[in-house]
């Protein structure tokens, strides 16, 4: 049947499908060098998800969403506060009342939507403004270009950081109603309760300082990076290359010194909210401005519902230490459901100083609401009070009321003294009489008139001094059944005066004044004024600086960000920018040779930036490119500084000797230099030094499980070479790893520059301290290191074999028997240091020894595939292999080289036992020790 | 009588094709049989038994073996082409590092997922009327909060996951723009993801009126007004988006519309696409 041959075919396709997905992997041929999907990546998102989770079920268990009162049309709009993912939209609403606003008139077009006009109003502001952070957002993967790190194309991540910046300011700005109350700057803060008590507590006046700060401190910022760049254009268009590094110090160090003026100079012009500049919306009338009154008054605080007693605790006066105030005497202490006067405490107008804006354009602080009782109606002292009610006259209907008042107004050392007048006048039924007063004011001495006419209320600014002051009207057609109310009110407002205690001084109560001995003369009650801390200040200024904080700032968190990217990047951008794009780094590439499909290390891909990133450690600094480079881009340099760039180095798994790389690290710092023996104790009787390096004892000190299982002797190079000193009669003094460092090769090379640069600064003054003129080595990363990255003034830096061959080596050496060698160039002593003859004329100067070239060798030599303690890989195995490969091609007997780290690698590879590797690997020093040796026992 | 004749005309048509039905998975699907020649073939764990069972169990109804084939030619046609994982792309050894930012995507899947749970269960017990006094929408909130059993924590929890669905699109766009993974050739899915933030921020307000408390009346005078400012056109978007040109009952019944039906569809095909593309493409490389 069909259906039974199908069902076979189902079994079949099962089982090999079971095969095919078992093999899957193989199938793919995907190497396996990162960690896997499974488990791995899988394990680290899983925590980094179950955490969030963890973190979302705690808060959700912790702060309940409010349900606030039910949604009442016609309830007042209280204050809303909309989440913080669209406080922007919210800030451009805000905006958009201080921008202009039209209709426009929309034609037939409007007439057909029923829209005859468009209204641009607050509200279309905003909607519309909500739309282009969007709209932009938009717009950036049209702009071009690959994919490009910040570090290299400064300017996009610039408009980013200018973005959120802007994004940042808007949200603020739509709250800033919340920071003048939770930021502000003030030692405390209050709020209304539902018993009609303040609630207080304290705040950290620094942090709103701060932020109040930052848009001005951004904008000298981004002063500084304009001018400074300014400058430099201008110098490098003029003066071209002598504009030094030392020239462009100086110009950053004067336009930092002429912004810092600049901004310290302009601060008022900011902090006062751009008042007289009158600019973004923060300028008022004047006029408006002079009507605001408000003061610092004392007040009650019940002390059961502050939120924080920090200052405001001990400053809060119990009813027992201020008894006299009147505060104390409101009627909600009296009665059946009285508060108790415990359960309060005064807070002294003198701590409400900083609170709000008060009478921006008073210098000092003027009494207005009369807590100082500067006002003695009944002499006529800084105001005046009348009220009268005069029955009608029935026989002519008329009722005449008038008088004069000398008005004194105290001299408080104030220019101008604010004088409210109002007067009232009514017949007690509606519609009965009329009449109108009028006012005079006049000067007492000289009998000026000042102010002549219809009596309505009115302010006036008056100088001290002495006033006269007469009010007359006249009603007509008021019988006596009825009264005329009539009244006169004046009162000059004096300066807020508040005592020692922080209270405002009651000039009715002599009591209440703290210090005996002031009388109530002016001289002494003046020192009691108080200069306004807001004087000058628009109360829109929070508005004012937000608005500004919009734009300028912004470009100043761009100019920091550019200016980050940018010295990052031109760290290497000279060299990279040289690159044609000719791929012969790629051929060169001995990591690319084996690792096709990792193009990181050729030189064009890694300034694209198309595949690099992390696998930057795979490269070897083997100068293999940079040989080959027609360009001679130096593209270790470009390693170098890619990895300085990641903090911590890198990492773990790409280190096989971790151990090691601990020991070495922590030899860097400062507290192991007591192991270290010092100059004056070391034994130091010439003045060449040799240094042996880490690989010295290397096979020691650390577990090369397998490698320890053969007869590699890595310090045999340095007996070696005293062998040799000696035989040439050479006096050269140890300088062992007793008294030096490591010499922080590695270190450097991995990225970890904080590491090397304490060994080096150990090891330099030690160097220097010793007083050798030479300093020998025969590890060529120690020679390297010595030669390029130490500043070792007047002291030579040479390879054993360089020493050798300058000092005449010539020892008439005979190898017992013929002997066929090769000779692999380490790249640190090869291409890093172009030492390529000397070994190679000291194997040569032995007779009956053979020296044959392997395929690649001198500058095209290859790497031993490991470097700087990292990439000891399967790739890097394979280039051990392919030189094992060569050297057998060349049917030498023993593998020279010579740096010790390179006998090490090789030697790694040759103890996995392959039968092939059947040659010796010696150090060039070991092998002419070895002769010397033989020549001694002949 | 008619009825009866009615119902017994069905009761024989169901009889029919069941009978139908069953003598032809009798007759012509010896499934025990087949199943035991397949077991003998090979020693089967109980994975694949179940698997095999499953398979033949459909295979009988639906002929699956077809699909099955078709998928299996689609899987070897496309699998070369599909991407390495991001750690076997970039040959990552480490796995903490700079990864985290690499999970904000992640995070706000799923967060999405949580969101979708728990919104439907507070579905259930939501009702979106906007008349009365108090609203059934806030009387229904009020019961959440105050009766239902773990109510109020399954609204905290979707009211907080909200918040963190917000901040880790915002910051997973951030990551994706420092990083210039927007660039050729994922500027199509830097377009969605636009879009996704977009409604996400929507989803928010939406939800955000639903209480139907003062709170989400002053939130929706604002959009409202907002929405009516709009040049020409206002009446027809405030109408279209709050069932009115001003507040009215409509408004708490239309948001819910948007918030349980429109924007739901929208944002999951919308993520769907997104997620898809980041598995074709690959995920940016690393930096």
């Amino acid at each position: 049947m069909g259906l039974i041959e199908n069902l076979g075919r189902i079994a079949d396709t099962y089982v090999r499908e079971k095969d095919s997905l078992q093999s899957a992997d193989n199938e793919r041929r995907r190497v396996f060098v990162g960690h896997a999907f499974w488990p791995h990546e899988v394990l680290r998102d899983g925590i980094i998800l179950a955490a969030m989770v963890a973190v979302l079920g705690f808060y959700s268990w912790l702060i309940p969403p409010p349900l606030h009162g039910a949604a009442d049309p016609y309830a007042q709009a209280g204050f809303v506060f909309p989440d913080w993912y669209v406080l922007f939209s919210y800030g451009y609403l805000r905006w958009g009342e201080y921008l202009p606003q039209f209709d426009i008139p929309a034609g037939p077009i409007g007439a057909f939507f029923g829209q005859p006009v468009i209204a641009w109003n607050a509200a279309w502001w905003g909607a519309a403004i909500t739309g282009l952070p969007v709209m932009i957002l938009t717009l950036p993967p049209f702009l071009g270009g690959r994919a490009k790190r910040g570090v290299e194309d400064p300017w996009f991540a610039t408009w980013g950081a200018v973005y959120l910046a802007h994004v940042w300011f808007i949200s603020v700005f739509s709250i800033n109603i919340f920071l003048e109350l939770y930021g502000k700057n003030r030692t405390d803060f209050c709020q209304l309760n539902s018993h009609a008590g303040l609630n207080c507590g304290t705040r950290a006046p620094w942090l709103a300082e701060v932020f109040n700060a930052v848009p001005w401190i951004l904008t000298g910022i981004f002063l500084w990076i304009a001018m400074y760049m300014g400058i430099r254009w201008f110098m490098v268009k003029s003066i071209g290359a002598r504009t030094t590094p030392k020239l462009g110090k100086q110009i950053s160090l004067g336009t930092l010194i002429v912004t810092v003026i600049l901004c310290s100079v302009t601060w008022p012009v900011y902090n006062n909210g751009f008042w007289d500049q009158g600019g973004l919306g923060a300028m008022e009338e004047v006029s408006a401005l002079e009507e605001l009154r408000g003061q610092p008054v004392d007040t009650l605080v019940d002390i059961n519902e502050g939120h924080h007693w920090e200052v405001i605790e001990e400053d809060c006066l119990t009813y027992e230490d201020s008894i006299a105030n009147p505060v104390w005497q409101k009627s909600k202490f009296e009665g059946e459901d009285a508060y108790s006067r415990s359960d309060f405490c005064l807070v002294t107008a003198e701590h409400f100083l900083n609170w709000g804006i008060y009478q921006p354009t008073q210098e000092n602080l003027i009494d207005f609401s009369g807590v100082n009782h500067h006002t003695d109606t009944s002499v006529g002292r800084n105001g005046i009070a009348q009220d009268w009610a005069e029955v009608g006259n029935d026989e002519t209907g008329e009722v005449p009321i008038s008088d004069t008042w000398g008005l004194q107004i105290e001299d408080f050392g104030l220019e101008t003294v604010y004088v409210d007048f109002s007067c009232n006048e009514r017949s007690s039924e509606w519609g009965i009489g009329e009449g109108a007063g009028s006012l005079s004011v006049s000067h007492k001495n000289s009998g000026e008139i000042i102010k002549d006419g219809v009596c309505e209320n009115s302010m006036l600014k008056l100088e001290p001094g002495d006033y006269e002051i007469s009010f007359s009207t006249v009603w007509s057609g008021v019988n006596s059944s009825y009264t005329v109310f009539a009244g006169v009110n004046v009162v000059a407002y004096q300066p807020l005066l508040i005592g020692e205690n922080g209270q405002a001084l009651n000039r009715d109560d002599p009591t209440n004044l703290t210090r005996a001995d002031i009388g109530l003369d002016i001289a002494s009650l003046s020192e009691h004024m108080v200069e306004n801390p807001t004087y000058h200040k628009n109360p829109k200024s929070l508005d004012a600086k937000l608005i500004y904080s919009l734009f300028i700032p912004c470009f100043g968190v761009g100019a920091v960000v550019f200016m980050l990217m940018r010295s990052m990047a031109r760290g290497y951008e000279y060299e990279m920018n040289k690159c044609y794009g000719c791929d012969l780094c790629d051929d060169a590439c001995p990591v690319r040779l084996f690792n096709a499909g990792d193009k990181l290390n050729i030189i064009y891909n890694s300034w694209n930036n198309e595949d690099d990133g992390v696998p930057m450690y795979s490269c070897l600094t083997c100068s293999a490119c940079t040989n080959a480079c027609p360009q001679l881009v130096d593209y270790d340099s470009y390693v170098d500084m890619r990895r300085a760039l990641i903090v911590g180095g890198p990492p773990a798994s790409n280190i096989p000797h971790t151990v090691l790389q601990a020991v070495l690290a922590a030899e860097a710092e400062e507290e192991r230099d007591s192991d270290f023996i010092s100059v004056e104790d070391y034994p130091i009787d010439s003045s060449i030094g040799y240094y042996p390096g880490c690989v010295d004892y290397l096979d020691q000190e650390m577990i090369f499980s397998h490698v320890n299982e053969g007869d590699m002797n890595l310090g045999d190079a340095t007996t070696s070479a005293f062998t040799l000193f000696e035989e040439m009669e050479k006096e050269v003094s140890y300088l062992g790893r007793d008294f030096l460092k490591c010499c922080g090769h590695d270190q450097k090379w991995q990225g970890m520059d904080e590491v090397f640069e304490k060994l080096k600064a150990y090891n330099q003054k030690k160097i220097q301290a010793s007083g050798i003129d030479t300093l020998v080595s025969s590890c060529a990363e120690c020679f390297r290191t010595f030669a390029k990255d130490y500043q070792l003034d007047g002291i030579k830096v040479m390879h054993t074999t360089e020493f050798l061959i300058e000092n005449g080596f010539d020892m008439n050496l005979k190898a017992e028997e013929d002997v066929t060698v090769t000779y692999h160039d380490p790249c640190r002593l090869g291409r890093q240091m172009e030492i390529y003859d000397e070994p190679r004329n000291l194997v040569n100067a032995v007779e009956g020894v053979d020296l044959v070239e392997m395929e690649h060798h001198g500058e095209d030599a290859l790497c031993c595939g490991v470097s700087s303690m990292m990439s000891c890989n399967e790739d890097s195995r394979a280039l051990r292999v392919q030189r094992f490969d060569e050297v057998r091609a060349t049917g030498a007997d023993i593998m020279l080289t010579s740096c010790p780290k390179c006998v090490s690698h090789f030697e790694c590879l040759k103890f996995e036992g392959d039968p092939k590797h059947d040659f010796e690997i010696l150090d060039v020093v070991s092998f002419l020790a070895r002769q010397v040796e033989a020549k001694k026992q002949a | 009588m008619l009825q009866v004749w009615l119902l017994g005309l069905f009761i024989a048509v169901i009889t029919v094709i069941v009978a139908f039905t069953l003598r032809k998975e009798n007759e012509e699907m010896p499934r025990k049989e087949i199943l035991r020649a397949v077991e003998s073939t090979g020693k089967l764990g109980l994975v694949e038994k179940s698997f095999l069972w499953a398979f033949s169990w459909l295979d009988t109804r639906f002929r699956v073996q077809d699909y099955w084939a078709m998928s299996r030619d689609a899987y070897h046609s496309m699998h070369r082409q599909m991407p390495l994982t991001h750690a076997e792309k970039y040959k990552l050894r480490i796995i903490w590092y700079w990864y985290p930012l690499y999970c904000l995507g992640g995070i706000s899947f799923l967060a999405f997922i949580i969101l979708v749970i728990t919104g439907t269960i507070l579905g259930i017990y939501y009702v979106p009327g906007g008349e009365g006094d108090p609203t059934p929408a806030y009387s229904s909130m009020e019961f959440i909060m105050t009766q239902l059993p773990f109510g109020y924590i399954i609204r905290s929890i979707h009211h907080w996951t909200t918040h963190f669905m917000v901040a880790a699109v915002f910051l997973h766009m951030c990551r994706v723009y420092f990083t210039g993974a927007y660039r050729n050739p994922r500027e199509l899915n830097w377009l969605i993801g636009v879009g996704l933030m977009f409604f996400t921020i929507f989803f928010g307000y939406s939800g955000y009126l639903l209480p139907w408390d003062s709170l989400a009346f002053g939130a929706a005078t604002i959009g409202i007004n907002m929405a009516n400012s709009t040049p020409l056109i206002g009446p027809w978007v405030a109408s279209a988006m709050f069932g009115g040109t001003s507040l009215s009952y409509q408004t708490v019944t239309r948001m819910y519309f948007l918030h349980v039906f429109i924007l739901p569809v929208i944002v999951t095909t919308l993520i769907l696409i997104h997620l898809f593309i980041v598995w074709v493409q690959g995920i940016a490389e690393p930096h």
